[in-house]
């Protein structure tokens, strides 16, 4: 029989709370509800790849019998339209059905609930208090504090922390063992560093130097990160700031962030902010960096209200080697 | 003032059809061979097809000639419908018609002259190309064509279909011609300047000179050069190219301020975005301050014209066009003739490809974020990178994730499964040979996964039927006794059932959680029980 491999972060996706790594304190308040088989709506917050699907999802398997679990459990995500029409058919139809099955109640699940607008987020407010009997919400978000208000009151909020080292370790070793695969702790520290309390870009960055090599050393890890990471976005500024700049150079940088990364004007624009806060005092005189910084903000505003982000960008490169000249 | 002077001095006969001798001798050439039965069927191509810009007398040629030739005409064109349907009636007509020949004994037959075939609307024309060289091959009487551009890819079938005959604009003297025999008879004193002026404006179109001259001399017995402001440039339309040369050779912002309202082929957005990728060439490499000024002047550009087209404020179209045109000329140094470019020709901005790349990367993304359960956005940032190194580097386990994430599509024939794929593979893997290599590979994995997913779904139905008689039997055990001792009773039972002990030991923890659960339903006997009983029968009898 074939054994066809999936993605790592889905197969080694913990069903159950027990098999959750870290969060312990969180955990063990979920498992008392699952246990009681009761619990209010929930707001899990927090970083990317700590765990806040996966509790989601560990719960219901707790709770749900795998036959009940189609039926009784409704999942939306970001990809996932979610605009005020769904929220108002969709989401309430669902939520006022009786369960069927052994359970009383239901469960939403809406991952990245952050990125709701607030007039969808208003509209579901009505549908989570009158069938609180039953439906239950799990709403998922990175930033609790793009949830509205009215809507966080109704909610127990489970702020979710990065991961720690251990942790993380930990939880790679364990799928390390399973596939076979000899990795040094040399390794385990580099794949913790790159991920920053990101299990699931670990998981992604072991898999993908695993594809390489059974044998997993640093420098295997460090040549799938080299890759991995868009350094284009600090090469495009460098590229601005060097004695003798090339624009030409700089702008196809960005154009292949565009077209092979995919990344939006307002995802590079984002890039582009990091980068200019993380290079270093000695490559970038401070008046350079804060007058970058406050054009950027108008070419942000710009993009936001639907300017053309090539066009802003070319803009925003070309103000900044003449300031950086100036400066010399 | 009477009719249209184009109609009006129209040329009658062939010896009045001014230039392009050999293209219509051809045409009458054409028309003999057509009249005379044996000639006809040695025809290898039974239409021509007359190209060249508008105005040089390509329509007008045909109707002199017909008309000297004493042939009907037939014209379809541009403000006719030109669909399928409609066409097709032209074409049974065409292949009727030639019995009316003898009807009127000066007519000798019938000309069909379809006009501005390259006119034909993508949409509302749907189909109508095809059915032109249906009818081509169908037709009884002559078929003439004319066509500004054929050049394009999509009118090769008609190329290969057609006798071509190329038309060039008329000399300057033979325009001048025409046009002192037409203020003759209409009594107007123009000076030469003043025509030759007139041809040049209208690039040599016959018809576009004529109609230029009626307007100037609407009311008036004698033309002045001042006369000439009121049509300035009207009638003709310019290319991007002619606009560029306006904006970087000549740099006069002014003149090519006026041009913007003549650009033909081009919207308002895709010239801010010609101009961001042209302009580039007209800036020396090293002179910083100028770059910045000209992309300062191009994102103002920009945010004018996101303005009026967002917004709806008209008004900050002016202020587009004037930094598109007169401050830019105003920063840029003008250069003596074009560098040359690498994609004159196809003149499509940088951007539209990279919007075309950056789509089909988020609909990768919106894939694997289905599976991997996170929004288009996180799968971009957290999931392709390493994808994309995975398909680099390891064919194998690429394939096998190309099947989880669906990478292609199936479509079942009738002997075997044809697997048609979407470009996603090729947008990982530039590299050809391991582009084949993952390709190969899901067709091996394919068949065998097909299998496995058949036998996953029969024990699936099997797992439900046996869950739905489980419930069943409880339910019924349950109506029996009413009492929560004898519940617990069952729950024992249910333990030593081999079935269960087959199934993990937490199936039975939840089992008996749920009874505990139950319990006071039971007695009460809510509303929602009762609802529910009768679901879970009729899925049961479903299944059954």
């Amino acid at each position: 029989m074939v054994k066809i491999e999936r993605m790592w972060t889905e197969a080694f996706r913990p069903k159950t709370l027990d098999e959750v790594v870290g969060q312990t304190e969180i955990v063990e308040r979920l498992k008392q509800f699952s246990k009681r088989v009761d619990f209010p709506h929930m707001l899990f917050s927090g970083p990317a790849g700590v765990g806040k699907t996966t509790c989601a999802e560990a719960i219901v398997n707790e709770i749900y019998p795998p036959n009940e679990r189609s039926s009784n459990v409704k999942r939306l995500n970001a990809s996932d339209d979610r605009g005020i029409n769904v929220v108002r058919q969709d989401i309430k139809n669902f939520a006022r059905i009786i369960p069927s099955g052994s359970s009383s109640y239901k469960i939403i699940i809406l991952d990245e609930a952050d990125q709701m607008t607030s007039d969808a987020q208003h509209a579901m407010r009505q549908t989570m208090e009158r069938y609180n009997e039953i439906t239950r919400f799990i709403l998922i978000c990175n930033y609790s504090s793009r949830i509205i208000s009215p809507i966080q009151s109704r909610c127990a909020i489970f702020r979710f922390s990065g991961l720690n080292i251990d942790e993380i370790k930990l939880r790679l070793q364990y799928i390390a063992e399973r596939k076979q695969l000899q990795i040094d702790e040399e390794a385990l520290d580099a794949l913790y560093e790159s991920s920053e309390g990101d299990l699931r870009q670990a998981i992604n960055a072991l898999q993908a130097s695993a594809s390489l090599t059974s044998d997993i050393t640093v420098d295997v890890v460090y040549q799938v990160q080299g890759y991995v990471k868009p350094t284009e976005v600090r090469a495009a500024l460098m590229e601005c700031l060097e004695p003798r700049p090339d624009f030409s150079a700089a702008r196809k940088r960005i154009q292949v962030l565009m077209e092979s990364y995919g990344l939006s004007g307002q995802d590079l624009v984002k890039h582009l902010n990091r980068e200019l806060n993380r290079i270093s005092d000695g490559d970038i005189p401070e008046s350079v960096r804060f007058a970058a910084l406050s054009m950027l903000s108008e070419v942000d505003y710009r993009i936001a209200t639907g300017s053309n982000p090539q066009i802003q960008l070319d803009a925003f490169l070309a103000k900044m080697i003449s300031i950086a000249q100036k400066q010399r | 003032m009477g009719s249209a002077w184009v109609q009006k001095y129209a040329p009658r006969r062939r010896s009045e059809v001014v230039g392009n001798k050999e293209s219509v001798n051809s045409i009458i050439a054409y028309l003999n061979r057509f009249r005379n039965p044996k000639l006809r069927s040695k025809l290898v191509k039974k239409a021509i097809l007359l190209y060249g810009p508008p105005g040089i007398g390509k329509t007008s040629s045909v109707l002199a000639i017909a008309k000297g030739l004493n042939f009907d005409v037939v014209i379809v064109n541009a403000s006719d419908n030109r669909n399928k349907n409609s066409l097709q009636s032209v074409r049974n007509a065409s292949i009727f018609s030639s019995l009316k020949e003898n009807l009127d004994s000066k007519v000798v037959g019938q000309i069909l002259l379809i006009d501005e075939v390259d006119g034909l609307s993508g949409s509302a024309d749907r189909g109508g190309l095809r059915e032109i060289v249906y009818i081509i091959n169908s037709t009884r009487v002559p078929l003439i064509l004319t066509a500004n551009d054929v050049s394009p890819q999509k009118f090769k079938t008609l190329r290969k279909h057609c006798e071509l005959y190329e038309f060039k604009p008329p000399r300057v003297e033979e325009i001048l011609e025409i046009l002192y025999r037409i203020i003759e008879a209409e009594s107007v004193s123009v000076s030469e300047t003043i025509l030759r002026k007139l041809i040049e404006m209208s690039q040599n179109d016959i018809r576009g000179s004529i109609n230029s001259l009626q307007i100037l001399a609407s009311g008036k017995k004698k033309i002045v050069s001042d006369d000439l402001n009121i049509i300035s440039y009207r009638d003709t339309t310019i290319d991007i190219r002619e606009f560029f040369k306006t904006l970087f050779i000549e740099a006069d912002g002014e003149k090519a301020y006026q041009q913007t309202r003549l650009l033909s082929d081009v919207d308002y957005s895709k010239l801010l975005l010609l101009l961001r990728d042209f302009s580039i060439y007209f800036l020396p490499k090293d002179d910083y301050d100028k770059i910045t000024q000209v992309y300062d002047v191009l994102a103002r550009a920009d945010v004018a014209l996101t303005r009026s087209q967002s917004k709806m404020i008209w008004s900050q179209l002016a202020y587009f066009y004037s930094f598109c045109t007169k401050e830019l000329a105003s920063i840029i140094t003008p250069v003596s003739k074009f560098p040359s470019f690498p994609d004159w020709q196809l003149q499509v901005p940088s951007y539209w490809i990279t919007l075309s790349r950056q789509k089909k990367g988020r609909r990768i993304a919106t894939k694997v974020g289905r599976v991997c359960q996170v929004s288009s956005q996180s799968a971009i940032n957290f999931f392709l990178p390493y994808l994309r190194f995975i398909f680099q580097y390891n064919p194998e386990l690429a394939a096998e994730l190309a099947i989880e994430f669906q990478f292609f599509d199936i479509e079942p024939g009738k002997r075997k499964t044809k697997i048609i794929w979407n470009g996603e593979i090729d947008y990982f893997v530039k590299r050809k040979d391991v582009n084949r290599l993952i390709k190969k590979r899901i067709r091996e994995l394919y068949p065998q996964l097909e299998r496995i997913r058949e036998r996953e779904i029969n024990t699936q139905i099997l797992e439900q039927i046996r869950e739905q008689q489980r419930l069943m039997r409880l339910e019924a055990q349950k109506r029996k006794r009413d009492v929560s001792k004898d519940i617990l009773k069952t729950t024992n039972k249910i333990e030593s059932t081999p079935k269960i002990v087959k199934s993990k030991n937490k199936k039975t923890r939840e089992i008996k959680k749920k009874k505990k659960t139950k319990k006071p339903q039971v007695k009460t006997d809510s509303p929602q029980e009762k609802r529910k009983k009768p679901s879970s029968e009729k899925t049961l009898t479903d299944f059954l």
